[in-house]
């Protein structure tokens, strides 16, 4: 056995193993993606397009998802610059409590969402401020917990890339951090921010686990895209749950194409 | 530019105590192993990092706690960090920009250092594309157009092939007296210290150790780390014998060898004090046989057998060990001088070495 993994034998052996594990996931996927492709009856699709529940649904996943991403990134790029240039106490907690939304489950997640709104706090906010629970601002918010930790990952990846004495130098040259941030570290950082930007919205067009937990699963009022595939086969509409489906692995695929398009091969995931 | 007691603290490193002045307008080199503290010294006075006590002037104003963007301290760092996201012309006119300068007038001056840093046929060019001498001049233009009153290069010929190199030292010697900016210019590089600093300082460990003009710090160096960092091949721990303060010449021993030798009295010493001493390899003379001897060479006088010959780009290196007490030394004999001698291995010669030549290190060694 051990002689065959050596010499010219076994760099064969070890080509096919390799390649063989990567067929078969192409595969497995291709499978998936293609039996769906088949199953789509393409009039009911497009009389799905045109009704009133599917495009609620688009609709309000897109605005959703848009005031989501474009949050993320507004308090990821401050923060990811932060978690990768500063030095302070606690710093590896906070870098993993960061990483929650990631890991844990996104049901966990909008669970806890939900029992904070019961607190206290969580009370006094939906009463004096915004409803959040089975509210479509409940939407954005659970999305936006699980892109930022996306935007933040991916963003502090392409802060450490930055040299740093980028600043250095454009500090002596005359700008204050201000300036040095704006007129040198951002623009550096585009592809990350640019990549970052549109894998939170691809995310937060996926979200459902936390979605549907703090905001409910109410047609027409917090029906996002997955929410409309989970409410079509729970009521057996299997015809129309194929066609959304359809839609959303569409605005994916849009989405990675988008990636790849302004980032170069860089950035995909 | 003077510096008076600065500390300061980065992560783990601390930069102590350290004291220098640099006249207005000269080149200084700030010389030391790699991973010392040096960049972390010019990134201090450049004022990125925090001074913890003391104070740093220049032209007689406290600028210890000015931010850096107040300072006109220019910086090029060993990487040169070229902003990607911008041509060389936009690099270059970065610092005017920012002084809120005319658009015209931020060309003329782009023009004019581009120009004299023979850079003009680039400015349209991102910086990935550039070599690693362009980039060298790219960023020193980039520091030089806002007329700073320091320039600190961190180790800037590092990345440069030797013959790029050699360009740059007589390049930068040219717009360091052109421009009249004061330059600090870090190296780890002996040879690029005493070709390019008309001042040195030598850096070990956080701390200045030695500062001066290059003769004295080659040939009279004040501690065994500095003539260690020098590359000093022959070291020696010695007993000074006698001193015949009249004439101002000493004796003094290789310990527990027994090889004497005259040296001329510049510090103060006692019978019987250990010292370390050294003699460069090029101050040894081999003697021509027959050739009669000068006074000023009488008291060192040895012989000793060619043990091994290195040839080398300049000169040859001789391990000659002395025939009474077996004691190796290492002699570097001109090349011309060589083919004189017609040297070979295992031939026995007359060296001799004059008394100013051998130098005590002061104080307690080690």
């Amino acid at each position: 056995m051990v002689k065959a993994l050596k010499g010219m034998k076994g760099n064969r052996l070890f080509r096919a193993a390799t390649l063989g594990c990567l067929i078969a996931l192409v595969g497995f996927f291709l499978i998936t993606i293609l039996s769906l492709a088949l199953y789509v009856d393409w009039e009911i699709l497009l009389s799905t397009l045109v009704s009133r529940e599917i495009f609620f649904a688009i609709r309000l996943s897109l605005f959703t998802a848009t005031i989501a991403a474009g949050l993320a990134i507004v308090f990821a790029i401050p923060a990811s610059y932060a978690l990768s240039k500063t030095e302070f106490w606690g710093k590896n907690v906070v870098d993993t409590l960061l990483d929650i939304p990631i890991v844990v489950s996104p049901v966990a997640f909008g669970s806890a969402l939900l029992i904070f709104f019961n607190t206290a706090l969580g009370t006094f906010i939906e009463t004096h401020f915004l409803r959040f629970v089975f509210e479509v601002p409940g939407i954005i918010l659970a999305q936006f917990g699980v892109a930022t930790a996306l935007a933040i990952r991916l963003m502090k990846s392409t802060f450490d890339s930055i040299d740093p004495r980028y600043e250095v130098v454009a500090r002596t040259l005359g700008c204050g951090v201000w300036k040095a941030f704006f007129k040198v570290t951002l623009p550096v950082a585009k592809n990350g921010v640019v990549a970052a930007g549109i894998l939170a919205w691809a995310r937060a067009v996926g979200e459902y686990g936390a979605t549907v937990t703090l905001a409910g699963a109410m047609q027409m009022k917090t029906e996002t895209l997955p929410i409309a595939i989970y409410l079509n086969i729970a009521s057996a509409e299997v015809d129309r749950a194929v066609a959304v489906t359809f839609i959303l692995i569409s605005l994916s695929a849009v989405s990675l194409i988008a990636l790849r398009r302004m980032t170069g091969r860089g950035y995909s995931l | 530019m003077e510096i008076r007691g600065v500390h300061a603290k980065v992560g783990e490193f601390e930069l102590g105590g350290i004291d220098l002045k640099v006249d207005e307008g000269k080149y200084f080199i700030l010389l030391g192993p790699t991973g010392v503290g040096k960049t972390i010294l010019l990134e201090t006075l450049a004022g990125i990092h925090r001074v913890v006590r003391g104070q740093i002037c220049i032209d007689s104003q406290d600028v210890t706690h000015l931010p850096p963007e107040e300072r006109r301290i220019s910086y090029v760092p060993q990487d040169y960090a070229l902003f990607p996201n911008m041509n060389v012309r936009e690099n270059i006119a970065f610092g005017l920009k920012m002084k809120k300068v005319t658009k015209s007038q931020i060309e003329d001056e782009v023009g004019k250092y581009a120009n004299r840093l023979g850079i003009a046929h680039l400015l349209d060019r991102p910086p990935q594309q550039l070599s690693g001498g362009e980039k060298q001049r790219v960023a020193l233009a980039r520091a030089l157009i806002i007329r700073p009153r320091l320039l600190l290069m961190d180790e800037p010929l590092a990345a440069l092939d030797r013959a790029t190199r050699r360009d740059f030292w007589v390049m930068l010697k040219e717009v360091q007296r052109e421009f009249g900016v004061t330059f600090i210019h870090v190296t780890h590089d002996l040879e690029e210290a005493f070709i390019l600093g008309e001042r040195i300082g030598v850096f070990i460990n956080g701390r200045i150790v030695q500062s001066g003009r290059k003769e004295e710090i080659y040939k009279r160096p004040r501690s065994l780390g500095v003539a260690r960092f020098l590359g000093i091949k022959n070291i020696f721990r010695g007993i000074v014998q006698d001193m015949d303060l009249r004439k101002g010449v000493g004796r003094v021993t290789i310990k527990g060898e027994g090889l004497t030798f005259s040296f001329e009295l510049k510090a103060r010493l006692g019978a019987g004090d250990e010292v370390d001493f050294l003699i460069r390899p090029e101050e040894v003379m081999v003697i021509r046989e027959g050739k009669p001897i000068k006074e000023s060479l009488r008291g060192n006088i040895f012989e000793g057998e060619i043990q091994k010959i290195i040839e080398r780009e300049t000169h040859h290196t001789l391990l000659l060990t002395e025939v009474g007490q077996g004691v190796t030394f290492e002699v570097d004999i001109p090349n011309y001088v060589m083919r004189n001698l017609k040297l070979i291995e295992n031939q026995r010669v007359k060296a001799a070495l004059r008394r100013e030549s051998l130098w005590i290190i002061p104080g307690k060694g080690g």
